[in-house]
């Protein structure tokens, strides 16, 4: 059983700044490393080093801010004393009860604690601007505990789905990764009720998603940077494509009648090609805008289906069989092959994924923020004195200043007090 | 850029130019008294940096960003009025001009070299955290510019000791004011630094499902606030002061540049490079 000594031994190597800094080296190195080797970021989360690293800058950060955090708690309510500063001296043509009583009103104004003893005062003010520091890393460290819950218990993974058609989560799913503790997504329905590139704001995709659990309903919109949520799973725009339906039919009967996703864009064309049957395939190049630039030149205007039209190609064993541009709602016949293009639809591809850990992160990053935004506006400030009078009744203050930072700007304060005093005075007589 | 808009980005240009000369004028000949009309002639370029920034914002519908006009008019006027604010707090640091002003009209030079159309904001930069982003990260940039004016300002003062300085040197505030100046714009700065790491996160998060996926923008931004976190630290940890404080100034700043500038031009694979993050750029082949 490790003593008393031994742990404590173990708690202060752990709060010192050599052990935290080198481990600030090593994730920096490991950062860097996974760039230069162009690792993806899941397996770099899921390195053991990375990882392990991660956890033991979290205790230091910890056992530091605890540290501090019972310093604090320690002195509570106590004066905090001179300590090291700044001292001089000022001479005032005061009794040395006005200077104390005047003194302490005007500190009292500025927001100084203020105790008079005797011949000597004391004031103080923002002591709590050190908590400041102690909830700064706080936040830091329920950020990553937050990283730690997803990386335990959320997935990843992606959806397609084709506008109109029900999809089930979790087995239309499609999962790439998962925490060690995850088990399943919740189970419910989502649909793609409608879908849109969105003319405004340089092709925004939009799109209305629509879930279904149990007889609740819930319609929701998908943009970039605007995901949807359902029971604790979010839904990306990821991307986007045409479905074209298509009805390919020979005298011995229909070869096809569905839709056919269009899912690569070469950036000329929309074009992907599918099998028909036997070693027969076809090949089509969708343009939702379509221009003849020139002799047989296709382009379309814009990803808008203003003027769709397809340009769809026969092929059996590399060698092209027939080709012919059809517009929607045209029939056109290719050798034996009767096409019709009878209209298209929109499929979407979506990133799916739970964010557990999300409230964590969101209030570890609110703390970090709060804390330093504390620690450097309320700065620590005490101004320690003591005052003897001499026979012609002038006073002569001796004083020290401390504080965290700013220690110019304080002395520069305490001295215009002075001054005011002095002001004060001469307006008097 | 329309007419107006030209006009009015010139009329700053010109003033700020006017302005640094009126500041090096005093300060090379030591002049303390007289009208101090390279104040008004700041007073005027920042009115009309403003005014600059407003046609653009009224023609482009949008929070200045996205483009590096837009970026170089946002963080002139943010380095002014950080200079401004300081100023009217502590008038012993008009010096500190020297550095300021002539960093905002080069941030106006870079970015008209670069101006382009109006364009309507890309669906990756529609984003609630977009504001925050752009306003924290200019903000703590124009505070650590600053900083690093003090810093230098700090060195050239300590080769000699107090009181003992060229004339020249005699005009900027005492040592004392100097190092406290510039330990407090670096906190202000390291402050908007982490809004920005942080909004910038949560931004990535509603666009890409990913907080953080150290592209060289974020790793690099990293690697400074972790370097200004260092500089804290050495103050208010290791009680360190003085030169060598001011030389890590110094440095922090330089790692800094490498993430505001130096990355873009090292690798435009990052996410601040927008084009390649076009909202549905079609990457996987999927069939039916």
């Amino acid at each position: 059983m490790p003593t008393k000594e031994f742990m404590q031994n173990k708690i202060n190597i752990i709060k010192t700044k050599k052990y935290t800094l080198t481990l600030l080296v090593v994730l920096i190195i490991l950062s860097l490393s996974m760039i230069y080797v162009k690792l993806d970021t899941r397996r770099y989360y899921a390195f053991l080093g990375v990882n392990l690293s991660l956890f033991l800058l979290a205790v230091s950060l910890l056992t530091c801010t605890l540290d501090r955090l019972k310093a604090f708690l320690a002195s509570a309510g106590r004066n905090p004393g001179p300590g090291a500063g700044n001292q001089d001296r000022r001479e005032l043509t005061l009794s040395g009860k006005d200077v104390l009583d005047k003194l302490a009103n005007r500190l009292a104004r500025k927001g100084f604690r203020v105790a008079i003893s005797g011949h000597d005062l004391t004031a103080f003010k923002h002591r709590s601007g050190l908590l400041g520091s102690v909830v700064f890393h706080l936040g830091l460290v329920t950020v990553l505990a937050g990283f730690v819950v997803n990386s335990l218990w959320s997935f990843h993974g992606f959806l397609l789905i084709p506008e109109r058609v029900i999809s089930k989560v979790p087995e239309d799913l499609t999962i790439q990764s998962q925490g060690l503790l995850f088990k399943s997504p919740p189970s419910f329905a989502v649909a793609l009720d409608k879908f849109s590139f969105g003319r405004q704001a340089e092709l925004q995709p939009l799109s209305t998603l629509y879930f279904r659990d149990e007889g609740r309903e819930k319609r929701q919109s998908v943009s970039m940077n605007y995901p949807a949520k359902f029971k604790g799973v979010e839904f990306r725009y990821k991307n986007a494509g045409y479905s074209l339906l298509i009805k390919l039919t020979t005298p011995a009967g229909t070869l096809v009648n569905d839709y056919a996703n269009i899912a690569t864009h070469n950036g000329k064309a929309w074009n992907d090609t599918f099998a028909i049957s036997g070693e027969q395939q076809m090949t089509i190049n969708f343009y939702p805008d379509f221009i003849e630039k020139d002799k047989n030149v296709y382009a379309s205007n814009s990803r808008f289906p203003d003027n769709p039209v397809m340009k769809i190609t026969f092929q059996e064993k590399g060698r092209e069989l027939g080709s012919a541009l059809v517009a929607i709602g045209q029939t056109k016949n290719i050798g034996p092959i009767k096409v019709s293009f009878q209209g298209f639809r929109y499929w979407q591809e979506l990133t799916v994924s739970s964010d557990p850990g999300g409230y964590l992160i969101y209030l570890g990053a609110f703390m970090a923020v709060a804390g330093l935004a504390w620690r450097a506006m309320f700065i620590l400030k005490v101004f320690t004195c003591r005052v003897e009078e001499n026979e012609s009744g002038e006073s002569t203050v001796l004083y020290g200043t401390r504080t965290t930072y700013g220690q110019a700007l304080f002395i520069a304060e305490i001295r215009d007090i002075f001054n005011g005093l002095e002001e004060e005075e001469n307006d008097s007589y | 850029m329309t007419a107006i808009e030209q006009a009015f980005f010139w009329i700053t240009i010109f003033t700020y130019v006017g302005s640094t000369l009126g500041y090096a004028y005093r300060f090379v000949l030591q002049k303390t008294t007289g009208r101090r009309w390279e104040q008004l002639l700041l007073g005027t370029g920042f009115g009309a940096n403003l005014i600059t920034m407003a046609i653009r914002k009224a023609n482009g519908g949008h929070l200045l960003a996205g483009l590096n006009y837009e970026d170089g008019l946002l963080i002139a006027a943010l380095t002014v009025l950080v200079f401004l604010v300081c100023q009217k707090k502590m008038p012993s640091t008009w010096p500190l001009a020297l550095v300021c002003i002539p960093f905002a009209f080069l941030m106006l030079g870079f970015g008209y070299v670069s101006v382009e159309d109006i364009k309507p904001l890309r669906p990756a930069f529609i984003s609630r955290w977009m504001v925050v982003h752009a306003i924290f990260a200019l903000m703590g940039t124009a505070c650590f510019v600053f900083a690093l004016g003090t810093n230098v300002a700090y060195l050239l003062k300590n080769r000699f000791p107090e009181g003992s300085e060229p004339p020249r040197l005699a005009a900027l505030p005492s040592q004392e004011v100097l190092k406290d100046l510039g330990f407090r714009l670096v906190l202000f700065g390291f402050v908007g630094w982490t809004v920005m790491i942080i909004s910038g996160a949560f931004w990535a998060k509603d666009a890409y499902d990913i907080y953080w996926s150290w592209d060289p923008v974020e790793t690099w931004s990293l690697v400074s606030w972790l370097a200004w976190g260092i500089y804290l630290h050495f103050h208010f940890t290791f009680k360190q002061r003085g030169k060598l404080l001011a030389w890590l100034c110094i440095v922090s700043f330089l790692v800094s540049v490498v993430t505001i500038w130096g990355i873009e031009l090292i690798t435009p694979k990052t996410y601040h490079n927008l084009e390649q993050i076009m909202g549905f750029k079609l990457q996987t082949g999927v069939k039916k």
